[in-house]
């Protein structure tokens, strides 16, 4: 009779503890980099001049003309960006209703030194910062002043850096 | 003698009525059933790529989440939860989960579809408890129709593909990004499926 005791009981706690169910785990990463913001600094502006007389075009190479424009972007040392920036714009006059269209040039290097600089092209505008995160730009560019009225002329330049 | 055993049987009843309850169980045998699951991309991690210092918060939304597959058998429920890092620590090291400096707050969010289809659009969000999201739901969405049949059970030849059904979880969320040191920011998210 003590045999069917015991008996009883394994069947009961067989039910009660039934096996922990299966449990499958899976990991995944997260990551991210986390860069320096980049900064734009306008050392110089560039300088267009007077048209002498009888001048149709002007040009500034931002290589070796000490006219051109030049400005230092900033960010995290190595890190990689792309540099964006419309190659025309249109100057209009002020107080009159002349305009003028301003064909951009740029150059950039790592070093602060204009003559080192290459000219930007739609090809090579994937470009790296130096070991200090800085990146050089020169900004020049040519203007036809073949039908330009009289006048003094203003427009603005927008260029565009961002980490790749 | 004869009495005291009914005794004992009585009592024991008792005791395990109490357990078991009114439910009818069926993930108490789904020991003999297998699921698996699966990183649809295994070689990729979820992903902000390159984040600026204070840019403040990055959203990867659901259709740029990572995917796992769970397979299963259709008629039961799956138990998930989805248990994310607080913090991405710079270059993964522990000391950065006191430092704000080189920390990124981690918020997850998880969803998941069980119509059949790997479908953002048929995706449901799960609730989000901390950095934990979980869901309870059947393998295969059964809609308002009642609890399928009991599993079918293991016999000989069995064949589980016949009883299984493939059920998809997105893994997403978003970052903060405050005043951080630059550098390679990580952290982990665990899965976990288990059957009712």
């Amino acid at each position: 009779m003590k045999g069917l005791v015991t008996f009883i009981f394994i069947i009961i706690s067989g039910v009660a503890f039934a096996q922990a169910p299966d449990r499958v785990s899976a990991q995944i990463n997260i990551s991210t980099e986390a860069v320096q913001s980049i900064e734009l600094i306008t050392v110089n502006s560039m300088t267009v001049g007077n048209a002498q007389p009888g001048q149709e075009l002007i040009t500034i190479n931002p290589i070796t003309d000490l006219n051109a424009g030049f400005m230092i972007a900033v960010g995290t040392p190595q890190a990689e960006f792309r540099l964006d920036y419309f190659t025309e714009r249109r100057l209009t006059q002020i107080g009159g209703p002349g305009f003028l269209i301003f064909r951009y040039f740029l150059s950039g290097s790592v070093l602060e030194e204009q003559s080192t600089s290459e000219l930007f092209n739609t090809d090579n505008r994937n470009l790296r910062f130096n070991e200090e995160g800085r990146f050089y730009i020169w900004v020049g560019g040519e203007v036809n002043l073949s039908n330009a009225l009289p006048g003094d002329y203003e427009g603005d330049f927008t260029i565009e850096i961002d980490y790749i | 003698m004869n009495k005291l055993l009914a005794n004992i049987l009585i009592i024991s009843f008792f005791c395990c009525a109490q357990v078991v309850g009114q439910e009818i169980d069926f993930g108490s045998y789904s020991s003999s059933y297998s699921v698996t699951l699966s990183d649809l991309s295994p070689s990729s991690d979820l992903d902000f790529g390159t984040v600026i210092q204070n840019e403040g918060v990055n959203t990867l939304t659901i259709n740029d989440a990572k995917i796992l597959s769970i397979e299963g058998v259709r008629y039961l429920d799956v138990i998930v939860d989805v248990t994310a890092d607080s913090y991405l620590l710079k270059d993964g090291n522990p000391t950065c989960s006191s430092d704000p400096s080189c920390r990124i707050a981690f918020t997850i969010q998880s969803a998941y579809a069980n119509k059949g289809q790997n479908n953002i659009g048929q995706a449901i969000i799960m609730n989000v408890i901390g950095q934990t999201a979980s869901a309870q739901f059947p393998v295969k969405y059964r809609g308002n129709a009642p609890p399928g049949p009991p599993p079918t059970p293991v016999y000989v030849g069995y064949n589980p593909a016949l009883f299984n059904e493939t059920a998809y979880v997105y893994v997403y969320g978003s970052i903060n990004v405050g005043n951080v040191d630059v550098g390679s920011y990580e952290g982990d998210i665990t899965i976990t499926v288990s059957y009712d």
